[in-house]
């Protein structure tokens, strides 16, 4: 309990975390100049959100940039960090074609920068292209984007999920899929039936 | 000297009359050979019940054994998900009879705070239970008390059954 009679102690500056995490932030931003420079048409939408770099990309683009920012010498971002997806089906401006947002996010461990791909994808055919093959890394996060969101990755090595069983018939973190499940998790035999 | 002092009947011919239900098991109950199916937390107050501070030893049931072929008693410490229903279903039937089991925690009685769609919502739905120990994790002191349960079912004080899951108050 604190004491309301006492005034709460002033932390030092070095315990201000928030500006600390700002200043991260920027100093992990990309010059936008650079990236059109590399880019050219694959980055037409290229943007600062949040302090980040974010890079707007289309199914048809994102295998040609990520290759570009892997392998160019200067921009050498060799590292992915994650692929991950969201599934925009609750949100008000909701549209069909807008349904999945595939987000990959690559670090370049040499200049300590970072950039986000966010690709639009919709809700009747959501198809991207693997990184993997950039990427070896990218295979297992594929995997579980593919097990959670159903989104399939063409010319992934290995497609199974990673996550649920095999014999699972749904994606459950789809915003369309009940959070208790549509009762998989009651469909057992007792064990006196197995004997 | 020792027992057989305690004991007249043996200070004679040595013959003493009793059931053999009560032989078997006294001799049950006294040296239950647990197989630990920890998934989460509660195997780690299992691990704490078994080792020196609490002593599981003092009961007999010390003999921690990670194959169900020599193990009589399960003990379902942590969360059961639908991708582990299978193998839980497995060593349970490659138990010996006679074989019970405690559900340990909120996780494995009901699924505890885990509505979600892969959690099992307790495992009685699918293996018989004998004994429920509540708690998020419980005690050693009540994994404890389960045990002692568990030998009073053995040694017949208690009916299999008797001992109910906890229920649940739906909101």
């Amino acid at each position: 309990m604190t004491d309301p009679a006492k005034p709460a102690p002033k932390l030092p500056p070095t315990h201000d975390s928030h500006g600390k995490a700002a200043r991260v932030l920027e100093e992990n931003n990309v010059d936008h100049e650079l990236l059109r420079r590399k880019l050219g048409e694959l980055a037409k939408d290229i943007r600062t959100e949040f302090k980040q770099t974010v890079i707007y990309t289309t199914r048809e683009t994102i295998a040609r940039a990520l290759e570009i920012v892997c392998r160019d010498p200067e921009l050498n971002f060799n590292m992915l960090c994650d692929i991950t997806a969201v599934d925009n089906l609750r949100r008000d401006d909701y549209d069909p074609s807008r349904r999945f947002t595939v987000i990959h996010i690559v670090y370049s461990i040499p200049n300590n920068k970072r950039i986000r791909f966010e690709t639009l994808l919709g809700e009747d055919d959501p198809r991207i292209p693997t990184a993997a093959k950039v990427y070896k890394g990218a295979a297992w996060a594929e995997r579980e984007v593919y097990d959670m969101f159903g989104v399939t990755f063409d010319g992934h090595p290995d497609l199974r999920r990673v996550l649920m069983p095999d014999y699972y018939e749904h994606h459950p973190l789809r915003k369309d899929y009940p959070l208790t499940g549509r009762g998989e998790r009651d469909n057992f035999a007792r064990a006196e039936e197995l004997a | 000297m020792g027992i057989e002092e305690m004991i007249p009947s043996l200070a004679g011919d040595g013959l003493i009359t009793t059931q053999v239900n009560k032989v078997i098991g006294w001799a049950r109950k006294n040296s239950l050979w647990p197989y630990p199916f920890g998934t989460a937390c509660c195997a780690i107050e299992f691990m704490a019940t078994a080792s020196s501070r609490y002593d599981l030893a003092r009961f007999g049931a010390e003999v921690v054994r990670f194959s169900p072929r020599q193990s009589d008693l399960m003990i379902v410490a942590g969360r059961v998900t639908m991708k582990m229903m299978p193998v839980l279903l497995q060593i349970y039937s490659q138990m010996a009879e006679p074989k019970w089991v405690i559900s340990m925690g909120a996780c494995a009685s009901t699924g505890g705070v885990f509505n979600t769609y892969p959690q099992i919502q307790g495992v009685d739905q699918f293996i018989p239970v004998d004994v429920y120990v509540p708690g998020c994790p419980p005690r050693p002191e009540s994994l404890i008390d389960g045990v002692l349960k568990i030998q009073q079912i053995i040694d017949g004080q208690a009916e299999r059954g008797e001992f109910t899951r906890p229920t649940v108050e739906a909101n």
